[in-house]
């Protein structure tokens, strides 16, 4: 069959695909991959409710157990839990496990510890199960 | 009357600029999304993996501390004062959105407790502490 020269014959313009569009997003999409590769830098957060101290104090009828100080203790952070003073975020971890997670916990944060040691309480309590995070400053 | 010669393949409007301006447009807010996000002030955050969260959702303000504890929002570097002027709109603005706290790993936590404080005060019930689950190389 003959149909490139039955078309020629009636006049008709050979159908050509216009690649022009496809080339320009293809550079684009390219250059935005490219440039977006080299900035990203995923970050992720450790979410807290706001609460002051004289709030907890005011009642939610929590244990002094269910509460978590950030104390300085020489160039580093102790984490006290009741009686029990942590140094490492494991043994914290670890320990918070035991503790009952529906009343929530409160993470009380003393002068003279850094942004670090606040971060490895929040996350200690995050991994050890505890959906409700409460930060208080302490006064 | 006499029309124009209508030849096969020559009908219809041209689409090959409007997929042209589709495809930037498309470009356009996709790398405006990214920068808007990338253009973050340097601080060194908390190297914790943080939470498992699904999606993130974007903030009506975002804090930084930098390690000295200086307050910077878009920035530019704000005293406590305008920090509260600015977490005020923010509230009202926004009522239910939580705040970004960046701040840097070594910075007083005293400044993160202030920050909390301003925050609360302006009528936020939380704050999303900003990590780092990998450290920069």
């Amino acid at each position: 069959m003959k149909f490139a020269a039955h078309a020629a014959k009636r006049g008709r313009a050979a159908a050509v695909l216009n690649l022009t569009s496809m080339i320009d997003a293809t550079f684009l999409l390219l250059s935005y991959f490219i440039f977006t590769t080299g900035t990203g830098h995923p970050e992720s957060e450790l979410s807290a409710q706001l609460r002051m101290q004289s709030q907890r104090m005011a009642g939610t009828g929590l244990l002094e157990s269910q509460v978590v100080d950030v104390l300085p203790d020489g160039p580093r952070a102790v984490f006290r839990l009741g009686v029990m003073n942590y140094t490492n975020q494991s043994a914290l971890r670890d320990a918070l496990k035991g503790l009952p997670h529906d009343p929530g916990l409160l993470v009380r944060v003393h002068a003279g510890t850094v942004v670090s040691d606040v971060a490895a309480a929040m996350q200690a309590a995050g991994d050890a199960g505890f959906k409700q995070v409460s930060y208080v400053p302490a006064e | 009357m006499k029309f124009a010669h209508h030849r096969f393949g020559a009908s219809g409007p041209d689409l090959t600029p409007m997929v042209d301006v589709v495809f930037l447009l498309l470009i356009f807010f996709l790398t405006t999304t990214q920068m808007a996000q990338a253009a973050r002030t340097r601080v060194e955050l908390p190297h914790e993996a943080g939470e498992k969260s699904e999606q993130r959702s974007m903030s009506a303000l975002v804090v930084n501390v930098d390690e000295t504890g200086g307050f910077i929002v878009l920035e530019d570097a704000v005293s406590p004062a305008e920090l509260t002027n600015m977490a005020e709109e923010a509230a009202i603005m926004s009522p239910t959105a939580i705040p970004i706290v960046r701040a840097d790993l070594r910075a007083p936590s005293e400044r993160l407790n202030q920050v909390a404080n301003i925050l609360r005060k302006a009528g936020f019930s939380g704050l999303r502490l900003a990590t780092m689950p990998e450290a920069r190389p």
